[in-house]
């Protein structure tokens, strides 16, 4: 039993090693790293849930996981609003576009290449 | 007024003095490295210092990629205010507009601005029906004679008032592309409701976790490309909609190419029916497991 999760460990290191590696790191697809992250991630805490551990210790190594997609969606979540209402509105730039417009129209009727109903 | 005038002082506004042999050593090392950059010949770049012998100097040439669908109403406007940020920057510039057999005129209009601009400035590359955004800048890049290329949407959403910032931005860092973005300090948007805020954001902050991209912006087409970065790209560019901008921007980085970016406000002037509806979001979701899969 305890010879799997150094197997698994390793296998997952040796992915995470070669995903980082400076000169395999182009030629790795994304899906292959963000997959050898989470294994070696995962190998790491089945590692330590098999260790001896105090009861309390245990408990929080089980609910790990869960707090850290609950920490991350919290993030996601604040990230995005964050982005939302910072995110710039611009009607002087509208504006700026409608004068624009209008310069570029009356220059071209000029030059003949819009007529003046358009 | 535009006035179409030649001052000598071109190539002082074109290029900073002290960056000549850089910028000619790296056109010559991209031309080397992907073989077509463009028209340019540096042949005489190692000569001598900087400012020396005005012939030396690499004059850059600046195409625009203009795919258009029913544009009759915007293209000559987005054509005048190239025309006038071009000459506002000195530079050498040509427009290629890439029509896909538009029913309402478009090529017409262009035919005409061809006669005010000249049919060097202006070119007209059709196409026979709707082929799709990435083959029609494939198609218009065989055409393109310049060592950099813009890419900008022909609906007046992209101000080319900021073609200037884009050659300034590339001069400094000699990125190999340089990305417009709407997220960052100074860039911004009119003419978006919160839910469609809502969606840019969440997409953009999805695909940029899932990818780490290394740009601000990964759906954003107002870009400006050295002609042989652009060319390799093309090569292995197959996403539709949103996700083709988000590939090129990935798989540069995958080639090692070094993007600079510049903010832009995007004005959406069709107000919120622009283009997305729940097809558009599922071919994105689709696009962005396509580009983990085989990137």
């Amino acid at each position: 039993e305890k010879s799997h999760t150094p197997a698994a460990l390793q296998l997952a290191s040796l992915l995470l090693r070669v995903a980082l590696s400076r000169t395999e790191l182009c030629s790795m697809l994304r899906i292959v790293k963000l997959l050898s992250v989470v294994l070696l991630v995962f190998a790491a805490w089945i590692a330590g849930l098999r260790t001896g551990l105090t009861d309390q210790s245990r408990q929080a190594l089980l609910l790990a996981p869960i707090l850290a997609t609950a920490v991350f969606g919290l993030y996601s979540v604040f990230s995005v609003l964050y982005g939302v209402f910072t995110f710039r509105d611009c009607p002087e730039e509208a504006e700026a576009l409608r004068k624009d417009i209008a310069e570029a129209r009356a220059d071209l009727i000029k030059r003949g290449v819009l007529q003046p109903e358009q | 007024m535009v006035a179409t005038r030649r001052s000598a002082a071109t190539d002082a506004e074109a290029v900073p003095e002290g960056d000549l042999l850089a910028t000619a050593a790296v056109t010559a090392g991209t031309a080397t490295a992907y073989g077509n950059s463009g028209g340019q010949n540096p042949s005489r770049a190692g000569q001598g210092a900087a400012g020396d012998d005005r012939s030396t100097r690499v004059r850059h040439r600046y195409s625009v990629l203009l795919p258009t669908y029913n544009e009759a109403d915007n293209i000559a406007l987005i054509v005048w205010l190239l025309v006038r940020s071009f000459e506002q920057c000195g530079v050498d510039f040509e427009i290629i507009v890439v029509d896909d057999g538009s029913p309402d005129g478009t090529q017409d209009v262009v035919k005409r601005l061809q006669e005010a601009y000249g049919g060097d400035r202006i070119l007209l590359r059709p196409r026979a029906g709707k082929l799709g955004l990435g083959t029609a800048y494939v198609h218009g890049l065989q055409f393109a004679t310049g060592d950099f290329v813009f890419i900008i949407d022909a609906d007046l959403s992209h101000h080319p008032k900021y073609i200037p910032q884009f050659i300034r931005k590339q001069q400094e860092t000699e990125a190999d592309i340089v990305s417009g973005t709407r997220y960052v300090r100074g860039g911004g948007v009119f003419g978006w409701n919160f839910k469609r805020k809502l969606t840019s954001r969440g997409a953009n902050f999805l695909a940029a976790t899932l990818l780490q991209p290394g740009v601000s912006d990964l759906t954003g087409s107002y870009r400006l490309y050295r002609k042989g970065c652009l060319d390799a790209l093309m090569v292995q560019c197959t996403s539709k909609g949103y996700a083709f901008q988000m590939e090129i921007v990935v798989r540069a980085r995958n080639l090692g190419f070094s993007i600079a970016e510049v903010p832009i406000v995007f004005v959406d002037r069709v107000y919120g029916a622009s283009k997305l509806g729940g097809a558009e979001v599922v071919m994105f979701l689709r696009g962005l497991v396509h580009l983990l899969f085989t990137t």
